[in-house]
């Protein structure tokens, strides 16, 4: 039909034909029980050590995450030679090392060197060759000493996520307010930022005009 | 319905069939749907559908959700925040405490504090990213501490 009298317009959303792209999950106990198997042939084929590698903590991206904490690709080499560990040997005792990782705080850097601390105090490093004990090797009664390994460094060394607990403290103890007002501090740091390449270029220009009028 | 009550019985022999001789029965005269909004429809569709062509508004390439993350929470529902036994024991008469309840709204989930409603005159500590004028000076009005975190 044409357009005709004060009608609503035809804004008609016609359904997709869902039933030719229809997928079943039937097979979802078998895929069940062969991840299962498949977990445990991995945990025995690597045994005596964990299925998983030693990953870092780190705080997730962006304003709206970065109240988080996650498990991240690989420890940095800083954080690696802050806890003696060489840099070609990390990936060889199941620790995972990422190059490309940055520290940008001591608390990130000192949260992960703690990390590996704790990781390399647990750890047994068996010799390579039988017989042929090497230094940073574990000893021989230490090896025979423990009976159950870790087959997960996961759920060894978890990652605990930021917590919230309700807490109180001491009138005396009270922080003391912002000076000037939070409200302001917020507002003069949104101006200071807004305002800082102008202002940097004022300086600048002023000190070559200063420099000029000297020659 | 027996064909003897349709209409079209009576129709036969006459030319046209009642749908006109200098019209014509054609099958869409105006073209289908929303055919000629902006031509020869025009009138129609600005008389009575104003505002259905065109754009409104400034583009923003790449806008992405997250960077505006700012869920805001206000005054009147501070308190919600505290566990119901220890706000009783907070808020009432004879209440003398010597401790302050602390509110860390970030890991509550929320950002910013805005300055909705009133507060009871009992002190307490909020943490927060942002403040509104307003809230802030409830909150020290109160006896409250406003704390800012990264």
């Amino acid at each position: 039909m044409a357009i005709k009298h004060n009608q609503q317009i035809p804004h008609n959303h016609f359904r997709k034909d869902w039933q030719r792209r229809v997928r079943v999950h039937f097979d979802q106990p078998g895929r069940k029980l062969r991840r299962r198997n498949a977990r445990l042939s991995k945990a025995a084929a690597v045994a005596p050590r964990p299925v998983d590698k030693l990953r870092p903590i780190v705080r997730c991206p962006t304003i709206k995450y970065n109240r988080r904490v996650r498990a991240g690709r690989g420890f940095t080499i800083t954080e690696l030679k802050e806890a003696g560990i060489p840099r070609k040997m990390a990936p060889t005792i199941g620790i995972s090392v990422d190059p490309r990782r940055q520290n940008l705080s001591v608390e990130s850097l000192s949260v992960n060197v703690q990390r590996l601390k704790e990781y390399k105090a647990r750890m047994i490093l068996f010799p390579r060759k039988l017989g042929q004990h090497k230094k940073g090797d574990a000893t021989k009664e230490d090896v025979s000493a423990v009976k159950n390994t870790v087959t997960s460094v996961k759920s060894a060394l978890p990652i605990a996520p930021v917590s919230y607990e309700f807490s109180e403290i001491k009138k005396s103890d009270m922080p003391k307010a912002v000076e000037g007002g939070a409200y302001r501090k917020l507002r003069d740091a949104r101006s200071e930022a807004r305002y800082q390449g102008a202002r940097d270029k004022r300086a600048k220009d002023k000190a070559d005009e200063a420099a000029a009028a000297k020659k | 319905m027996p064909t003897h009550l349709s209409k079209t019985r009576k129709h036969r022999g006459h030319v046209s069939a009642g749908k006109g001789r200098v019209g014509k029965h054609r099958k869409h005269p105006g073209g289908r749907g929303l055919a000629g909004g902006q031509h020869h429809h025009r009138t129609n569709m600005d008389k009575y559908h104003p505002g259905y062509f065109g754009k409104v508004g400034m583009r923003y390439f790449h806008k992405q959700g997250n960077h505006f993350w700012k869920p805001v929470i206000n005054l009147d529902k501070l308190w919600s925040l505290v566990p119901a036994e220890k706000r009783d024991e907070y808020l009432s008469k004879d209440a003398k405490k010597d401790t302050v309840p602390v509110l860390d709204l970030l890991p509550l989930g929320y950002s910013k504090v805005l300055g909705k409603g009133r507060l009871p005159e009992v002190p307490l500590v909020v943490r927060a990213r942002w403040f509104s004028k307003e809230a802030e000076r409830k909150i020290t009005e109160a006896g409250g501490v406003v704390e800012l975190v990264a």
